[in-house]
């Protein structure tokens, strides 16, 4: 009897083949679920010219590659920080050209992230129509619906290269949960897994087989569309692990301020990514326990 | 007396009057970059004339009711894990989300015009914009679909009440009556504006903003030099009505027990 492969993975290999100019789709929203130990090491290598995708938004995880000069094109529909603001290298890159965006509502990623999952051509959906975004975005096409004849957006398939996401546990099959909701985490990896990408996930936490065998119900992603997985505890910090700890707002704060200046954002990167060649010493150097201890309480209203 | 001065903070004011706005057995979602206050109105409608209006915070698709519950903190995101504290009786898978229809939700834009349409997009040339804003979220499609809409703008100026958009993010009335049912979009479009200075609703027959009411502490004529959009203004206008001290209770000890809407930024 053959033995089962185990997908547990160094990050050289989870990120192997990720080369300048591809498309990266990140799991997750907003302040969570980002697997930012995974944008951290992409940074480390040096990608240039990426296309970043994330769906429905995105903020420090995508800001700090647009920081770090990885970043050609933005596919987000919402690229902010909310309630802390706007994000401050998309503003400034957006501004001053150095990247593309790619106007879009969440519906048409969708759409064309369901194409890719369903192996069809193109998705369509409403939004769009009585809007500017056609003219912004040519790969969003007018269309008129084949059957009632009306106006409709089509978009083509959105097949990325490399997919990264981050939940609360996993095994070392590739069979994933989350401690609390998983986003668009699902469709982005059947979207890439069908598209022909590479899915890669970091957890918090490896457990065993067993855990999921024992509720099944439970799994939220299937080791079928996971490639690797790689155990990094606290990997989403300084953004939540949604359910198993909060984000940190100080520490997201202070990325917001760094940023505020080029060099700043640099300094920024190089304190917390180049000088911290692994996720033990990136934890050791700017995460502290109190934070961690307080990251965790905070999940929980008494 | 003015809000500034006045006990009722303007997010108050807002969650306030929007909560007026939402009906029992309604279902609907909060949303917005100040979600708070949307999601108060929510909250402070289950508590009073509402109490089968259900809550879909968007993007986490908790669905909530606060009805015979513990009071839960008002958080800053409603994406934040928290909110499953607050009444939250259903998790709905993110599909889902898209996928059940809303009586109502809420929108914030970089400007608004005469006829409701938004932009979230830029200010300014596309290709060195004075001002990027943040993309546009769900708000196209959710404008599409949606029963009605409320907007909320943060600041009341020239710059963000304008007669032509730099960019159509989401459609509203359009260029005015028919252009919805044109393009085929079911949805009812935008009931609502609410600004720090005033609420502006929309004429049935021209679909142009209109005056509704004006905060106390403001004037129609302050309302209108900061205004660069042409909006209907009635010969009566009323002064917003502030919440009855019944009301701002429940909205201080059971909706906001800790006071987050009360000390937002730009709240006095």
């Amino acid at each position: 009897m053959g033995t089962r492969t185990s997908k547990l993975s160094s990050v050289d290999l989870a990120l192997d083949g990720l080369e300048d100019g591809q498309t990266l789709i990140i799991g997750g929203s907003l302040f969570h679920n980002k697997p930012m130990y995974l944008v951290r090491e992409i940074i480390r290598r040096q990608i240039k010219d990426l296309i970043v995708v994330s769906v429905p938004q995105a903020s420090i995880d995508v800001d700090l590659l647009i920081s770090a000069g990885c970043v050609a094109e933005v596919r987000v529909p919402y690229m902010g920080f909310e309630y802390l603001g706007l994000a401050p290298s998309f503003r400034k890159a957006a501004s001053n050209g150095k990247i593309r965006v790619w106007e879009c509502d969440e519906t048409h990623i969708l759409a064309a992230l369901e194409a890719s999952a369903r192996k069809l051509p193109s998705g369509i959906a409403k939004a769009g129509v009585g809007t500017d975004v056609h003219r912004l975005n040519p790969d969003l096409k007018l269309v008129k619906d084949h059957i009632s004849g009306e106006p409709m957006t089509a978009v083509a398939a959105l097949k990325p290269d490399l997919a990264i996401m981050h939940a609360a546990a996993g095994d070392k099959y590739g069979n994933l949960r989350y401690s609390g909701y998983s986003f668009a985490d699902l469709m982005v990896a059947e979207a890439t897994r069908q598209g022909g990408g590479k899915v890669v996930a970091s957890v918090d936490e490896v457990v065993p087989n067993a855990s999921f065998t024992k509720d099944p119900f439970r799994t939220n992603i299937s080791c079928m569309l996971i490639d690797h997985v790689i155990e990094a505890p606290y990997g989403a910090y300084p953004c939540s692990s949604h359910g198993s700890y909060q984000f940190n707002e100080a520490a997201i704060v202070e990325y917001l301020n760094a940023a505020k200046t080029e060099q700043g954002a640099l300094d920024y990167i190089d304190d917390h990514v180049m000088s911290v060649p692994s996720h033990d010493k990136y934890l050791s150097k700017h995460v502290n326990l109190h934070s961690l201890i307080e990251a965790k309480a905070k999940t929980y209203v008494d | 007396m003015s809000i500034e001065s006045s006990p009722v903070a303007w997010p108050e004011l807002a969650a306030y009057v929007l909560s007026k706005e939402l009906g029992d057995g309604e279902i609907g979602s909060p949303g917005g970059a100040r979600s708070e206050i949307p999601l108060a109105a929510a909250r402070l409608a289950q508590l009073t004339h509402a109490p089968n209006l259900m809550i879909i915070t968007s993007a986490a698709g908790f669905v909530a009711n606060s009805v015979g519950k513990a009071p839960a903190p008002l958080f800053h995101s409603t994406m934040d894990y928290r909110n499953i504290y607050a009444g939250t009786e259903t998790v709905l898978n993110f599909m889902s989300v898209f996928n059940t229809p809303r009586d109502w939700f809420f929108a914030g834009g970089l400007q608004v015009d005469s006829f409701g349409n938004l932009n979230m997009t830029a200010i300014g040339d596309i290709k060195a914009p004075k001002l990027k804003g943040p993309g546009g979220a769900g708000l196209s499609y959710a404008s599409s679909v949606a029963r009605r809409y409320f907007i909320y703008m943060q600041q009341h100026s020239k710059l963000s009440f304008v007669n032509k958009l730099d960019y159509v993010t989401a459609m509203g009335y359009g260029s005015g009556p028919g252009d919805r049912e044109a393009l085929g979009l079911v949805g009812g479009g935008p009931a609502l504006v609410f600004s720090p200075m005033a609420a502006m609703d929309f004429c049935n027959v021209t679909k142009r903003m209109r005056l509704r009411s004006v905060h106390p502490g403001h004037t129609v004529e302050e309302v209108l030099d900061n205004t660069g959009a042409e909006i209907i203004v009635p010969e009566d206008v009323p002064t917003t009505a502030l919440p009855d001290a019944e009301t701002i209770e429940i909205l201080r000890t059971k909706v906001d027990p800790s006071g987050v809407l009360q000390n937002l930024k730009g709240a006095r």
